[in-house]
């Protein structure tokens, strides 16, 4: 196993290019907090590798910049950047989410890439981009634009190819307010039995525009179609009222070790409300 | 008076007598700074790592994947010419006993002939770094012979039920009761009934540290860094699995990273693992558990069912107590048979109850066996003790804290098994000096508003706890202490400092005794330079731990005495000793202890003493389930005030007011460190903490997924002033009792009760995670 550390996406580029030529295997770190515990878990997966190829250190990956509309978050870029990061300000509910990620000492270090390429159905961040309309720029041996919302085609599964890689993402400014919502069995530093993003605008108390997503209760994070429909020219007050069933078609939960599909059912539906109550405030 | 002069043994009871209540005590009962304090925040503390010395080599466990079977073949021909890997320990190299069973001898160091859980140790792999270990313990394959194992105790508990240990014939490994009166008598002099049953989970000790063992072999001797919580246990259990002399090891037991019982248990296992390497290969080794390991294979708290039945009259006296008490031990019986009679006699709760019949069972199945944590066993009966007497004040319209006075134990009152209390009992003071502190009254006639879903609630629970271990298992203690000629002093004592503060503790009973200043005393704790002091468990450290150091002490304070008697012109019983100074009450005279020292030692005076010291023991039958129970009890009340979320199931404790009847306090700051760190790991216990066990396999072995408290979960809580009432006890230091485990077992019931006064939903099981409230707030439907 060799270690690479790349300074740009161009040197990563090439990098990946060598690799496919010699076919080699790889593993992509940038702050390797989910590779710290693969390794854990299996020595011999990791030294049966060609290369890790550090990206931490890309800096062109490394930045958040706005320009028209779109806001680009470099995939180096940690999770406390973008936590403290004032243009994130304009995407309330990522921001919000960033704030409830994990702790300090690992969002000092986890990145946003890292995080999407991770593809965990209970990502934090994930709703809260699905929520903008977040599009994945890859680069490699090809580059392309994947919607966030088509590139977790499972649990842990993402749709990159081999030798594409996550080198940010594009999220669109939008008008309005938006909330993040997580419950677990204590108060940070979760695993979350439900997450939730929802950001709405409103004309005249009336919600014109809502968007709604949610991790953990489906394979991958959910974009939750039925249930923004079905706010849609409602005042929050009504909104609030609402049973949850067009909510529960959106999404699939199961039953693990953290919670039964009947509370995370239940969550869903808690956790909605409870945005709904502070946009409305 | 001239015979207390004479005669040393006299003297050191005439000075335990004095000290008793005494009020003008210098040092002890005083908030000093934790003599360990800086060394810790500049980070020069010694834990195991810091003992690492060349050639050092590591190890790493070898684990069972099946539950219950055994081992056909370790095939370890996946290392052979592995650069740095030196091979692997089995059952096969152990050279004394393969044996580390604590009372009953069902557990194997190693496990060969009978596996009985996942996680099971089976050997070592051991390698020149522990990255290599770690690859290594990868290339070793295990074949085995596979049994049908059993998992559900009540399932374990029925005939024809598939065996753990095949030599046992019941998987039941032991049966406690406790008896008095008449239940069924004292049941239909009963108005109101309250039968519950109360299920506990496990609880992992998720100390800081995890488990970790130094072995260093030096011709035939070996010395042992561990983190335990007992350096002679280590010792003779190191000398039996390598079969020699206890005098060839020697234990050290430096700083440790969170103990709570869990390495009491372990400490002497992970040593003697270890050891057996550095017996095969002549090298140090070290063996350190991954977090991993020690969700797997380390001892946790026993889960447990309690069926419960109070009855009392309507005018709230307690009549009757019938108790069955459950206890999945798991794979070995450890201290099960004394978590479970420790349950079993304290079951009645801090109460005189004239009828009581209380069955204890210990169960064997094949999950990770169980053991000592904070609280051992009394955790289980109390919750129950407590949560039926909130339902049953509730249906007496009573309140609850009344109903518990009227039938509190007090000085002369009879226990469970009839064991008569002969000292103090500060309880009730305790109890309502809280109830004013929190304002109890009139929160609890308050209406609850609700807003957003959320409601608040406030709780009481009691408990009391035996201090000391009791029956078999010997209470005594023993401690060095040491003058140097400069008078500065040298204190060696077994107790160990897992984070409590044992040893300030005893640098302050030291200082009180000898009148050196805290900064001239060095404790050096946890070593078996020290004679055999006993475990640091059973909230023991500041009584019966300490008694060896204090009577050293005394008996020291006797040899100079007598000698700055002469110098002083001065009777021996005259003087003073403070502020490094021995000074004559009478003339006023006065010596400085340096200079004395220095002249005494000269002189021939002997400027040392060792402490012995055991508890009177009493007799208990087990077959009638009545007699003895403990020399001494601590005491506790706690209210508790929490919100719950009635939307998610979510509660947050938001205020805890404790109130501690555990004698004379040594330092005050501690114990409230203790009761404020005992409150926070009883919280996790009863909130947040699920082991969850699928076909004897731990599901989530990891602190992402086994949720302890962090700090954001007790950033809000308010922590009231504890309130200390005046008890004390002649068999301990001063009159001190202890903390450590008493402020932990009331926690469940104090929350319980609060959700309880909340939401009115009884909620009877641990942990109370969201799901479970939640379900519980909608009759059990989500």
């Amino acid at each position: 196993m060799k270690y690479v550390e790349v300074t740009s996406s161009q040197e990563l580029d090439s990098l990946m290019r060598e690799l496919s030529s010699q076919g080699s295997s790889y593993y992509i770190i940038a702050g390797a907090t989910d590779a710290m515990i693969a390794w854990k878990r299996s020595r011999s997966f990791f030294n049966s590798l060609d290369y890790v190829v550090d990206v931490s250190k890309a800096d062109d990956m490394r930045s958040i910049e706005i320009e028209g509309g779109i806001l680009r978050i470099g995939a180096s870029v940690t999770i406390e950047d973008l936590k403290r990061s004032e243009l994130v300000m304009r995407l309330p509910a990522l921001k919000e989410a960033a704030a409830r990620f994990a702790t300090w000492q690992i969002r000092n270090v986890a990145t946003v890439g890292g995080n999407l390429g991770t593809a965990s159905p209970a990502s934090t961040l994930a709703p809260a981009l699905l929520v903008y309309d977040a599009e994945v720029e890859t680069s490699g041996v090809v580059k392309r634009r994947i919607r966030l919302s088509d590139f977790f085609v499972g649990p842990k599964k993402n749709a990159l190819m081999k030798y594409e890689y996550i080198k940010g993402v594009a999220v669109k400014i939008k008008e309005g307010r938006g909330a993040y919502e997580e419950i677990g069995k204590r108060e940070g530093n979760i695993i979350p039995i439900v997450n939730l993003a929802l950001h709405l605008i409103t004309d005249d108390g009336i919600i014109k525009e809502a968007s709604l997503a949610l991790g953990s209760v489906a394979p991958t994070p959910v974009r939750a179609g039925n249930a923004e429909r079905a706010l849609i020219g409602k005042s929050v007050q009504e909104a609030l009222k609402c049973n949850g069933q067009e909510l529960f078609r959106d999404i699939s939960p199961i039953t693990d070790f953290r919670a039964s599909k009947e509370y995370r059912y239940a969550m869903s539906l808690a956790l909605l409300r409870r945005a709904l109550r502070r946009l409305g405030e | 008076m001239q015979e207390v002069l004479l005669d040393e043994e006299k003297y050191v009871e005439y000075m335990i007598d004095r000290w008793l209540k005494a009020t003008d005590l210098v040092v002890v009962g005083k908030s000093v700074t934790r003599i360990d304090s800086l060394e810790k925040v500049l980070g020069r503390a010694r834990y195991v790592e810091d003992y690492l010395l060349a050639g050092t080599v590591y190890a790493r466990l070898i684990k069972s994947s099946i539950p219950a079977g055994s081992v056909r073949r370790i095939d370890a021909s996946g290392l052979k010419g592995v650069e740095g890997v030196l091979g692997i320990v089995t059952a096969d190299d152990v050279p004394g006993v393969n044996q580390v069973g604590y009372f009953i001898k069902d557990q194997p160091l190693f496990a060969r002939d009978e596996i009985s859980f996942i996680g099971e140790p089976l050997g070592l792999v051991v390698a020149r770094s522990l990255v290599k270990a770690d690859e290594a313990r990868e290339l070793v394959r295990v074949e085995y012979e596979e049994r049908r194992p059993v998992f559900d105790p009540l399932e374990a508990m029925k005939d024809g039920s598939p065996l753990v240990h095949s030599r046992s014939g019941s998987n039941i490994a032991i049966r406690t009761r406790a008896r008095k009166g008449n239940v069924e008598e004292g049941f239909s002099k009963s108005d109101v009934i309250v039968e519950r049953e109360y299920r506990l989970q496990h609880q992992d000790h998720a100390y800081i540290e995890p488990e970790i063992a130094l072995v260093v072999p030096d011709g035939d001797s070996y010395q042992v860094i561990v983190s335990g919580q007992y350096p002679h246990l280590v010792q003779r259990t190191v000398a039996g699995v390598l079969g020699t002399d206890e005098s060839k090891v020697e234990v050290i037991n430096p700083y440790v990273g969170g103990g709570f019982g869990g390495k009491d248990d372990i400490g002497p296992v992970i040593a003697a693992e270890a050891a057996v390497a550095a017996y095969k290969f002549r090298r140090p080794v070290l063996l350190l558990y991954t977090r991993e390991d020690s969700f797997t294979s380390h001892n946790k708290r026993e889960s447990a069912i309690v069926r419960y039945r109070t009855g009392a009259t309507k005018e709230g006296k307690l009549m009757a107590v019938e108790a069955t008490i459950i206890f999945d031990t798991g794979a070995y019986a450890n201290r099960g048979p004394f978590t479970l009679w420790r349950s079993t006699v304290h079951a009645t709760g801090p109460y005189e109850i004239p009828n009581v019949k209380v069955d204890g069972y210990l169960v064997y199945t094949n999950k990770v066996y169980s053991g000592s944590f904070r609280g051992f066993g009394n955790t289980a009966s109390q919750l129950a003790a407590e949560m039926n007497l909130n339902i049953l004040a509730d249906k007496l319209n009573i309140d609850p804290i009344d109903l518990r006075l009227k039938n509190i134990l007090r000085k002369g009152s009879t226990t469970g098994t009839g064991h008569v209390i002969t000292e103090d009992v500060g309880l009730a003071e305790a109890l309502m000096k809280i109830r004013e502190a929190s304002g109890w009254d009139r929160k609890r006639r308050e209406r609850q508003t609700e807003s957003d879903g959320k409601v608040r609630g406030i709780g009481v629970a009691c408990a009391w706890h035996g201090m000391g271990t009791s029956r078999a298992a010997p209470q005594y203690s023993a401690g060095y202490v040491v003058m140097r000629k400069d008078g500065s002093v040298d204190v060696y004592t077994g107790i160990t400092e897992i984070g409590q503060g044992t040893a300030t503790g005893i640098a302050q009973i030291v200082s009180e005794v000898l009148g050196v200043q805290i900064g001239r005393i060095n404790v050096h704790a946890g070593t078996t330079e020290a004679p055999d002091t006993g475990a640091t468990h059973s909230s023991r450290g500041s009584n019966l731990g300490s008694m060896g150091v204090y009577v050293a002490a005394i008996k020291l304070r006797w040899r100079i005495a007598r000698y700055a008697a002469d110098v002083l012109g001065c009777s021996a019983l005259e003087l003073d000793f403070r502020n490094d100074e021995i000074i004559c009450t009478r003339n006023g005279r006065s010596v400085s202890i340096r200079d004395l020292a220095r002249s005494a030692l000269e002189k021939g005076y002997e400027l040392s003493a060792t402490g012995y010291y055991a508890f009177p023991r009493g007799e208990f039958d087990e077959e009638k389930g009545q007699g003895f129970m403990y020399v001494m009890f601590s005491y506790i009340a706690l209210i508790t005030e929490v919100e719950v979320d009635k939307e998610t199931g979510v509660v947050k404790v938001k205020k805890v007011w404790p109130g501690l009847a555990a004698g004379r306090i040594i330092n005050p700051l501690l114990a409230r460190e203790q009761l404020e760190g005992a409150f926070i790991q009883g919280m996790g216990f009863t909130l947040t903490e699920e082991l969850v066990i699928n076909d004897g396999k731990i599901m989530n072995p990891s602190l992402a997924d086994y949720l302890v408290p962090t700090t954001k979960d007790v950033e809000d809580l308010e922590f009231g002033e504890p309130v200390f009432a005046s008890d004390f006890s002649r068999y301990g230091p001063f009159g001190a009792k202890g903390i450590g485990e008493m402020a932990l077992i009331p926690v469940p019931a104090s929350i319980l009760s609060a959700i309880y006064s909340a939401t009115g939903v009884e909620i009877n099981r641990v942990p109370a995670t969201p799901e479970v409230v939640y379900r519980a707030i909608r009759g059990g439907e989500v």
